[in-house]
């Protein structure tokens, strides 16, 4: 830390954060000593505590450093302990957090809460489950962010080389809605126990809403699904990582009142989302000129069911659902929240 | 108020990466191409190579492919080049 010319007040603090270039182009909170220290402390860490590495940006990422970013970004002390997850998420190796940070294709850093810290800290996962409103989501996504642009020089021009980017870039982070989930918490299918809260950190390429108010069955709904998760655009067609999909409001209770399980859903959406490779060559996401029995083999949107997550979250009321796509040579990551409760 | 400013970067460590020894000559040099997986990443380290290989007699040693154009060549093919080759060629981009 250092000093610097003499501010009069929080505006002129805040003035000086944007010409030292430590923000996101929003205001900062300036941090504090008692404010920096509250946050390490809501988590039971020593400020030079490693937090994890970043073994291909050669940087070690330390809890003053997570703390100061979670100050700035209007955290609450008891957010924390899910930032520092998150952290610890994103230097997971199968993360790949370089590739994801700094490609073209200027992913988002989502962030999946589940366990009872979600409720216990406010991390909204009903209606606007994606939108603003709620300061536990808005503020640890970006608290991730300002780490990624202050501590690990992602920065537009420098290592974040993204093409156009996604507002979501800011701040992306949700928990599932596991109350009204017919299934078993997403953490508990990873094998976490039901009374464990995680993160589960995902490089989202893309957004896509899934809107269908006239299916009775969850074939047709999921079709729609299927299609929107393998459209000819999107990266997850030719890298076939992984992807995570929102079920919603009525969506929810389609499924849910079919008897249909978790594992049928993914199963289905795995047989579905899927192209020929006539279809690849012709826009040309595959090289090459269509052959015989192109048009009858096909490329699945990723590799196993498995690799499909099903989550539930958004309001109870309204036909849409969501699938987010992933960037293509990073797999999701998730890690345990630690708290002293 | 407490007028300190903060600063939430962290430096990334340095570290000293001695080079390989350069070659004093071009002929006969067994070459690695890494291929990054990107769409004619491949063809174009080919391409290269057969000019290196008319012009200057050179082999080719292999082709490694990496797990993705957004993963770093790993430790294991590092020590294949180190091993088998005296040159490596990669650096392909959009």
């Amino acid at each position: 830390m250092h000093s610097n010319s003499t501010p009069h007040d929080a505006a002129d603090l805040i003035e000086l954060y944007y010409q030292k270039g430590f923000t996101d182009g929003f205001p900062v909170v300036p941090p504090s000593r008692d404010s920096v220290s509250a946050m390490l402390s809501a988590a039971s860490l020593e400020q030079d505590q490693v937090i994890g590495e970043i073994a291909t940006r050669n940087v070690v990422i330390s809890a003053d450093k997570v703390a100061l970013n979670a100050v700035m970004a209007g955290c609450m002390p008891e957010y924390m302990p899910v930032v520092v997850s998150a952290v610890r998420g994103i230097c997971h190796p199968d993360f790949n957090y370089h590739g994801m940070a700094t490609s073209t294709g200027g992913a988002a850093l989502a962030i999946l809460v589940n366990g009872a810290i979600a409720e216990r800290i406010g991390i909204n996962s009903g209606e606007n489950l994606f939108g603003p409103g709620f300061r536990a989501n808005m503020t640890i996504g970006r608290a991730l962010r300002l780490l990624m642009m202050n501590s690990l020089n992602t920065r537009p021009g420098g290592l974040d080389r993204s093409t156009i980017g996604t507002p979501a870039k800011i701040s992306f982070c949700f928990a599932e809605n596991e109350q009204s989930s017919p299934w078993e918490p997403f953490h508990v299918e990873r094998g976490f126990g039901p009374d464990d809260s995680t993160t589960t950190v995902f490089a989202c390429q893309d957004i896509i809403q899934v809107y269908n108010q006239l299916a009775r069955t969850p074939e047709p709904f999921l079709e729609g699904m299927a299609d929107a998760m393998a459209n000819l655009g999107s990266m997850n067609i030719t890298s076939q990582q992984n992807l995570i999909v929102v079920l919603s409001g009525e969506h929810r209770r389609l499924v849910a009142e079919a008897g249909w399980s978790k594992q049928q859903v993914k199963r289905y959406l795995f047989e579905h989302a899927r192209r020929s490779i006539a279809e690849l060559k012709k826009v040309k996401r595959l090289p090459g000129e269509p052959e015989p029995g192109d048009e009858t083999t096909y490329r699945h949107v990723v590799s196993q069911p498995e690799d499909i997550v099903v989550v539930s979250g958004g309001g109870a009321v309204g036909t849409f659902s969501a699938c987010l796509l992933s960037w293509g040579g990073s797999r999701s990551a998730t890690s345990m929240v630690t708290t002293r409760i | 108020m407490d007028p300190t400013i903060f600063d939430p970067t962290i430096p990334a460590q340095p570290q000293p990466i001695d080079y390989a020894p350069r070659p004093k000559r071009l002929h006969g040099l067994r070459v690695i191409l890494i291929e990054n997986t990107k769409y004619n990443s491949k063809t174009i380290l080919l391409k290269l190579f057969k000019q290196l290989e008319d012009r200057y007699k050179m082999h080719l040693a292999g082709v490694i492919r990496k797990q993705s154009a957004g993963h770093p060549v790993t430790a294991a093919d590092i020590r294949t080049c180190a091993n088998t080759a005296d040159i490596a060629i990669t650096g392909i981009g959009d």
